[in-house]
């Protein structure tokens, strides 16, 4: 018999599965009920891995944060708040027809994931963990939907669905908001593990590979923004850094993990 | 050189070769890329030139900040003028309309003109500024860091040991207890060490370690970095003496093997003759006969903590530039930056006005407000 984590989870997976067929019939028909009601599904899918969370976190005593189970958890949360924000926030027709399969594909792989539930190494066990990985969740899952933007400019500029597709324009500016609106978290997420690592180590900085690669990532999207606000670069141009900086974030969340093992290596 | 140390290409092309070496340097650990001259150069050239960027805008800083409202008389596009009917009460509904929605008002009022600008989002303004003097400061701090000490002290429970000159000279480190901590579940919570500091016998301070709490004298910080027990066994017969052993490590004496471990509940000693294997669990004053009529009498475990001792000048500057990192970033989701200049030509019942904001969508919205304020 399947457990209720389980259970929360396939509801979850239902739900985004409703939402993908109710987004692609709006994308094409442009019919607002359609999107309404996808909009009502993602919202009950956003509340589900709430939930899940909540389940998660009295289960095994605390916030699913502290390994690759649960971040993934946690990515997909603020991935799902990033996407209702900017859905409800600009009018990015199309969004959630790229969004919710690639939801939904979190949904599986935290399905065939293990759930370790193992508790907290002394290490981890401070205020700084809620703080770290709370702005990590919020980054990465902002510049999640800041990637997908980005696809649907390059799809855009091939000329693929063109008709149905939002203006290259409003594209390339809800880009440019999103990683506004993302970069201070960010820098917090730098910032606080720094000061973590001083408090439990004694060193705000050991090149560990999670670390240099998050500052790898705090670098390609500087860069961005410097290219765009500075140098004027708008459109393809820059574009290509927010693919790239998302690409860094996948390989900080998950490549680092298994491929650099190093202090962050229960991640 | 400067010029080139101000330039947007400049700091791009800094950014994506750190960008390219760090990538390198975390698949090569091997090549110690961070350790290596050119990598630090280019740390440096990074901090010149967010340095050299910073003065370069800190006059526009200081200008915008003391801006006076008359210099914005030669900007105004005379082709996109208003007229209106009522200057003095346009006036004052634009004053109360802005000055409702928080915006700072400066005015320059005559006879004949009234020339005011309203303004708001200046903490949003001065975020990139601010944020790249504290990366300045973390950088500065970062390479005064360089010039710490530190050491790793091990020691037992119940002993001393001299700290080393280059931390604290003359003191001693005394380890009170160590105790590892569990929580409600039973799982290990942390680890603990009391210890006290002397000097010459005499006492100056004493404290706990934890992970996550390190203890702090007179600059020099004392963290939990590791622990262990070590074994004290007495042996008569073949190498008679008093010996302090590592755990899980195999030792040979009289022609047989054997090792010490701890098991969940107890400590056993295994011993391997060879052919036989046997597991003895150990209390103290347990005699473990070996062949040659040699004796292993185990007295008592001795446990030691490992304190990782340091000393940082550069620590506290770090510390403080990252609080401005975190001031900085938080800066980034204040309102946007936008500044109205009005001129009110009162002779001629002319009203003109210039935004000016990076956010066109801002700029759209305030047309309107100012076009529905002023009747139009």
């Amino acid at each position: 018999m399947p457990n209720l984590p389980t259970v929360v989870l396939s509801m979850v997976l239902a739900t985004y599965l409703i939402s993908f067929i109710l987004y692609t019939l709006n994308f094409f028909n442009n019919k607002l009920y359609y999107k309404k009601i996808a909009r009502i599904s993602s919202i009950i899918a956003f509340l589900a891995i709430t939930l899940e969370i909540v389940i998660h976190t009295v289960m095994v005593g605390h916030p699913p944060l502290s390994n690759l189970f649960e971040f993934t958890l946690s990515f997909l949360w603020g991935m799902g708040l990033a996407f209702l924000i900017v859905d409800f926030k600009f009018p990015t027709r199309g969004l959630g027809v790229f969004f919710t399969p690639l939801a939904a594909f979190m949904v599986i792989l935290l399905l065939t994931m293990e759930q370790n539930n193992s508790p907290l190494m002394p290490a981890l066990r401070s205020n700084w963990l809620y703080i770290h990985v709370f702005t990590a969740i919020i980054a990465y899952g902002a510049f999640a939907v800041s990637f997908i933007i980005a696809i649907m400019y390059l799809l855009k500029e091939k000329g693929v669905w063109n008709k149905f597709l939002p203006t290259l324009k409003l594209l390339d500016d809800t880009i440019y908001k999103i990683i506004s609106f993302a970069m201070p978290f960010l820098t917090l997420l730098i910032v606080t593990g720094a000061i973590w690592a001083e408090e439990a180590w004694g060193n705000f900085w050991s090149w560990d590979p999670k670390e240099t690669w998050s500052l790898i990532t705090w670098f390609i999207y500087a860069a961005y923004l410097h290219a765009r606000l500075i140098g004027g670069w708008k459109g393809k141009k820059s574009i290509i850094f927010a693919i790239i900086g998302f690409f860094a974030v996948i390989f900080t969340f998950i490549g680092v993990s298994y491929l650099l093992p190093g202090q962050h290596s229960y991640l | 050189m400067l010029k080139h140390l101000t330039s947007m290409k400049t700091a791009l092309l800094i950014m994506i070769l750190i960008i390219i070496s760090s990538i390198v340097a975390t698949f090569f650990p091997q090549m110690h890329i961070y350790q290596s001259l050119w990598y630090r150069g280019l740390l440096l050239f990074l901090c010149l030139s967010l340095l050299f960027c910073t003065t370069k805008s800190l006059s526009g800083i200081i200008k915008k900040i003391h801006n006076p409202p008359q210099t914005f008389l030669n900007n105004f596009d005379p082709n996109k003028s208003y007229s209106i009917k009522k200057p003095a009460f346009a006036t004052q509904a634009l004053i109360d309309f802005f000055k409702e929605n928080g915006y700072k008002i400066y005015s320059l009022n005559n006879k004949q003109k009234n020339i005011i600008s309203f303004e708001k989002g200046i903490l949003n303004w001065l975020a990139p500024h601010i944020l790249h003097i504290s990366l300045i400061i973390v950088l500065f701090g970062a390479f005064m860091y360089t010039f710490g000490e530190n050491a790793n002290i091990a020691c037992y429970v119940g002993k001393s040991v001299n700290l080393p000159d280059k931390l604290l000279p003359g003191v001693s480190l005394q380890i009170d207890d160590f105790t590892t901590l569990y929580d409600d579940k039973g799982h290990i919570d942390n680890w603990q060490s009391k210890i006290t500091l002397l000097n010459q016998e005499q006492f100056l301070t004493s404290g706990k370690i934890l992970v996550n709490q390190p203890f702090n004298y007179r600059g020099v910080k004392f963290y939990q970095f590791d622990y262990g027990f070590d074994y004290w066994i007495k042996v008569t017969g073949e190498n008679t003496g008093d010996y302090r052993l590592p755990e899980k490590k195999t030792f040979q004496l009289a022609g047989q093997k054997f090792l010490i471990i701890q098991d969940h509940y107890s400590l056993i000693m295994n011993t391997y003759d060879g052919i036989k294997e046997e597991a003895i669990p150990l209390k103290e004053g347990t005699i473990i006969n070996f062949p040659n009529n040699t004796k292993v009498e185990y007295k008592q475990v001795l446990p030691y903590t490992v304190l990782n001792v340091k000393r940082n000048p550069g620590g506290k500057v770090v510390m403080f530039g990252l609080i401005v990192v975190i001031f900085s970033s938080l800066l980034f989701w204040t309102p946007k930056y936008r500044k109205l200049n009005i001129f009110i030509d009162q002779q001629q019942n002319n009203l003109y006005w210039q935004i000016i904001c990076k956010d066109k969508n801002l700029i759209y919205t305030l047309n309107q407000q100012i076009k529905q304020i002023i009747g139009r």
